[in-house]
């Protein structure tokens, strides 16, 4: 947990300081973890680098989120109307979100962290290892959400309008690939520490990630029209999801995915539909 | 032959109480003013002009395609709001860079135009000023080049020397672009078509 602040710390620096202390970070962790299945004593050692790690920390990632405030430019120049929007929306997340991003880097960690340790230590090979791995990843990406709902609280009606020369596939396309940025490198962590549970649940896996994202894009968009943002669906959708990956039968759960990732797709267009529709007429409507 | 620019029988309403239209044109080139009082229904007819609004009745076609169910459509059709609708977070070069990318014009640079309307294109729109805003709005919309302009009451909040600049700009495009101004009063530019419209308020009779 402590010494995850130093990768924190990492990713707030810019260039060979950021994969500095980056390196850093990881090879202690790792380090640690190793040196715990030689000798428990190691605990001991970890918990003195964390309480000598915590508060620079802080005070580190304090310093660069007031530091990072100055804009740096963005370039939205893109041959696809997609790309831009998805450059667009990461850059709105990037300049006014940081700390949201920040929220979601801390339960990938950690959850990587467990992983490796489970693997070193624990041996979970098969079932196992893929159940704690779905378990990992519906925990890590629980700020995804979130992240979404504020992303259309900054843009508002410029999420997309009506007017714009983009379909709402297009769109959507768009919002997935933002989830897919969001939750992917903890998708690929999980599933690369986890590759103890063989190819076939790999696959499971994979098809698992996939599925998370389109369900969380999904429930997004059709909570775009609702005033308040609908978090808990979020946390319930991930949870249930898990819960069904661990307990059904890999054929079972395969089916259901491709099933609910089709009905997903749906209510994500229908859902943006009901947004673009709500935002230039429904308002006005009101007035009538 | 298909128009540049045809709106055939547009009528737009909200509830029972109040509709604008119908409305009908086709044109190719040219300035058309669509003069009315404030409330007339004048930017609601742009909107639906752009896009923007589903009308109740009628179309508005392109080059001959609805731009209300061709998406492609909408690249050659720019509606310049007369609310600030930029988010602030944006500085202008990529807010303009985004909408040309948007009209699949990845190419189009907009320093020309920064420069002649003496807009910095570094500055954050969350720093700008309301005529600042209004001139980074002029840009975005002519990002792409597209071939008509829906122009909101964009003269309002302009310095003298940018309403110039923009008036001349009209004058030019008016050869080879259609441009449909709404202005309660009489635009500083020479228009070719002036269409009254006025609003059908059923809750008034």
């Amino acid at each position: 947990m402590g010494l995850s602040w130093t990768i924190f710390v990492g990713a707030s620096f810019r260039g060979l300081a950021s994969v500095k202390l980056i390196a850093i970070g990881t090879t202690a962790m790792a380090t640690l973890i190793f040196g715990y299945a030689l000798h428990p004593g190691v605990a001991y050692l970890a918990m003195f680098v964390t309480i000598t790690l915590l508060p620079f920390g802080i005070t580190g990632i304090r310093n660069q989120l007031v530091q990072s405030r100055k804009i740096s430019p963005g370039h939205l120049v893109s041959a696809w109307p997609i790309t831009a929007m998805i450059r667009r929306d990461l850059l709105c997340l990037w300049r006014l979100e940081r700390k949201s991003l920040l929220g979601l880097v801390l339960p990938g960690v950690i959850s990587a962290t467990m992983m490796f340790a489970l693997r070193v230590n624990g041996q979970v090979t098969g079932h196992a290892a893929f159940a704690f791995s779905c378990g990992f990843l519906a925990f890590a990406v629980t700020p995804a959400f979130e992240i979404l709902t504020r992303l259309k609280t900054r843009l508002g009606p410029d999420l997309m309008r009506q007017r714009w020369p983009v379909s709402h596939g297009d769109r959507g396309i768009a919002l997935l690939c933002i989830m897919g940025v969001l939750t992917g490198p903890t998708i690929i962590a999980l599933g690369a520490l986890g590759s103890t549970m063989g190819l076939a649940y790999g696959l499971l896996f994979l098809l698992f990630g996939v599925n998370t994202i389109v369900g969380l894009t999904a429930l997004f968009s059709r909570t775009l029209v609702v005033a308040t943002p609908m978090l808990g669906w979020g946390l319930w959708f991930l949870f249930i999801h898990a819960i069904l990956a661990i307990t059904l039968p890999p054929w079972a759960y395969a089916t259901s995915a491709f099933i609910s990732a089709t009905f997903g797709i749906s209510i994500m267009l229908k859902g943006l539909q009901m947004f673009t529709y709500e935002t230039e007429v429904g308002n006005l409507d009101q007035f009538a | 032959m298909t128009s540049l620019l045809e709106v055939r029988d547009l009528v737009v309403s909200f509830g029972k109480t109040f509709s604008v239209g119908p409305v009908n044109l086709a044109v190719n080139r040219g300035v058309i003013h669509f003069k009315g009082p404030n409330g007339g229904g004048k930017t609601t007819l742009l909107r639906a002009m752009g896009g923007e609004l589903l009308p109740s009745k009628g179309s508005v076609c392109v080059n001959g395609q609805n731009i209300h169910s061709v998406v492609q459509a909408r690249c050659h059709i720019a509606l310049i709001t007369s609310t600030p609708e930029l988010p602030a977070f944006l500085t202008v070069t990529e807010a303009y860079e985004f909408s040309a990318s948007l009209r699949g014009a990845s190419g189009w640079d907009g320093k020309q135009y920064c420069e002649a309307l003496q807009l910095d294109p570094k500055l954050p729109l969350g720093y700008a000023s309301a005529g600042q805003r209004r001139k980074a709005e002029l840009i975005c919309g002519l990002a792409g080049d597209p071939a008509v302009l829906l122009l909101d009451e964009t003269f309002a909040h302009l310095d003298e020397p940018s309403a110039a600049q923009l008036s001349q700009w009209i004058g030019d495009w008016s050869s080879s672009r259609v441009i449909v101004l709404a202005h309660h009063g009489n635009p500083p530019v020479a228009v070719d078509q002036v269409l009254d419209v006025c609003r059908n308020d059923k809750s008034a009779r």
